[in-house]
């Protein structure tokens, strides 16, 4: 699995995890990223159970399992968490973040050590070491229930599946030229994005933030002005298109 | 089953899944058994002095059918709890074999010790449920067991009442003959059940 330093000052650390070789070729390939403290670390959207082994053994290269005392769940699809159950077993005394809306159907993935910390609608803060994670909602994009992470030290936000592509594996884990990003983005986000007020709200609430690095859960990572530009490409697009198609 | 359909599994979740719901099948038979002896009770009784002997033995085939109804409902909660701790056991085996790729391709790194714990725990947790497993199958295979060498005695009662129901006035023998042979035809149905559960656990290994 590749792994990559996004971000490091002093203790805290910012990584990259994904466009794993050993992924089974029928499964989407997901990035994973783990913020990395003084003393503890937060892994974000782990992966669903063919990612598990792949995922574990590149965090043991980057910190001692012990270290690894907070997860986090941005929605509830197959390829956020459905990894819980393995999880669940390697960090009993874990916890995990995710939304309120959430806990009785990912709690199907199997959890009977893991605690759950209940993300609210309005979002919630955790203190990491000193590092403040802000928990910014994100619903219906594309989840109900569905958050980011931000990072106001580091200037970084986990998007989710905002900002995602549908691209070939192997590719740069960096936005090269965004015009040509484009394709790769559109539909993804036409289908899955089912509403055009929440993604206006979303908008709306990421352009007060301070960022430098936009990390979706699929695709590219976009890097200063890009995130303008996405956000700006965003706003125009129109989603929920399978409604349109169907009359 | 009674199709003779054969399951041929040898996944223990899946075994103990099938047993559950075959002696569950068996409580409906058992109620037909009892429903056969209160009947056969009454009839009895209107018959009079000559169905005394008949009379005598319709407690046999309701005590035989209670009996039979209790252990199927014991053996079907011991089905249900194998079947979940096989599946936590093959979810714990899951786990230990990821950790095997894991430690494969963590060859090296710098804190692939770190695993060794949780790693320990898993294998300790695995053996935990394996020995309940264990456990659990052994009563199960016990219990059916049991009530398969009790079901041999229907098969015994259902031929004295025969012989009881030819006691009785021709007019009303056929009430009788029905009752022998609904008892012989239910026993050896939930005997079919039984043994066929009995038989699933020859093709899996603990």
């Amino acid at each position: 699995m590749k792994t990559e330093v996004l971000y490091q000052s002093g203790s805290t650390k910012w990584i990259y995890f994904g466009r794993d070789p050993d992924k089974p070729e029928k499964i989407i390939d997901t990035n994973q990223y783990m913020w990395v403290t003084e003393r503890n670390a937060l892994l974000m959207d782990p992966g669903g159970i063919e990612l598990f082994a792949s995922m574990l053994a590149a965090v043991v290269k980057e910190v001692p399992l012990e270290q690894l005392t907070h997860l986090f769940a941005s929605h509830q699809d197959p390829d956020i968490i459905s990894s819980l159950g393995l999880w669940d077993q390697t960090l009993p005394t874990a916890r995990l973040h995710a939304p309120w809306l959430w806990e009785s159907f990912i709690r199907h993935f199997g959890m009977n050590n893991i605690a759950y910390d209940s993300i609210p609608d309005e979002g919630s803060t955790l203190m990491l070491d000193g590092d403040e994670v802000r928990f910014i909602p994100a619903h219906y994009l594309h989840a109900s229930g569905n958050y980011h992470v931000y990072d106001p030290k580091a200037k970084i936000l986990m998007s989710g599946d905002v900002g995602a592509a549908l691209e070939p594996a192997n590719v740069s884990i960096f936005v090269e030229d965004f015009d040509a990003h484009v394709e790769n983005m559109e539909y993804f986000h036409q289908r899955w994005m089912p509403s055009n007020a929440a993604k206006q709200d979303w908008i709306d609430r990421v352009r007060d933030l301070d960022i430098d690095l936009m990390c979706p859960q699929h695709g590219r990572i976009f890097k200063g002005k890009q995130v303008g530009l996405f956000l700006d490409w965003f706003e125009q697009l129109k989603v929920g298109t399978a409604i349109s198609q169907l009359t | 089953m009674l199709k003779e359909k054969r399951v041929v599994n040898n996944n223990y979740s899946v075994v103990s899944a099938i047993v559950a719901a075959e002696l569950f099948h068996t409580l409906k038979d058992c109620r037909a058994i009892n429903l056969t002896a209160s009947n056969a009770q009454a009839a009895s009784l209107r018959a009079g002095d000559k169905a005394v002997g008949f009379r005598a033995l319709t407690k046999f085939i309701d005590e035989m059918a209670s009996y039979t109804m209790k252990m199927a409902r014991h053996i079907n909660r011991l089905a249900i709890q194998t079947s979940k701790v096989a599946t936590a056991t093959a979810r714990s085996e899951m786990v230990l074999t990821r950790f095997s790729e894991v430690r494969r391709k963590a060859e090296g790194a710098e804190y692939a010790d770190s695993l060794n714990d949780a790693h320990a725990r898993t294998k300790a947790a695995h053996e935990v449920l394996h020995k309940e497993f264990n456990k659990l199958v052994g009563e199960m295979r016990a219990c059916l067991e049991d009530l398969e060498q009790h079901l041999r005695s229907a098969n015994v009662i259902a031929a004295i009442s025969r012989v009881e129901a030819s006691r009785v006035d021709v007019g009303t023998q056929g009430t009788f003959f029905t009752v022998a042979e609904t008892v012989d035809t239910m026993a050896n149905k939930i005997k079919k059940r039984v043994n066929y559960s009995r038989s699933l656990f020859d093709n899996v290994k603990i």
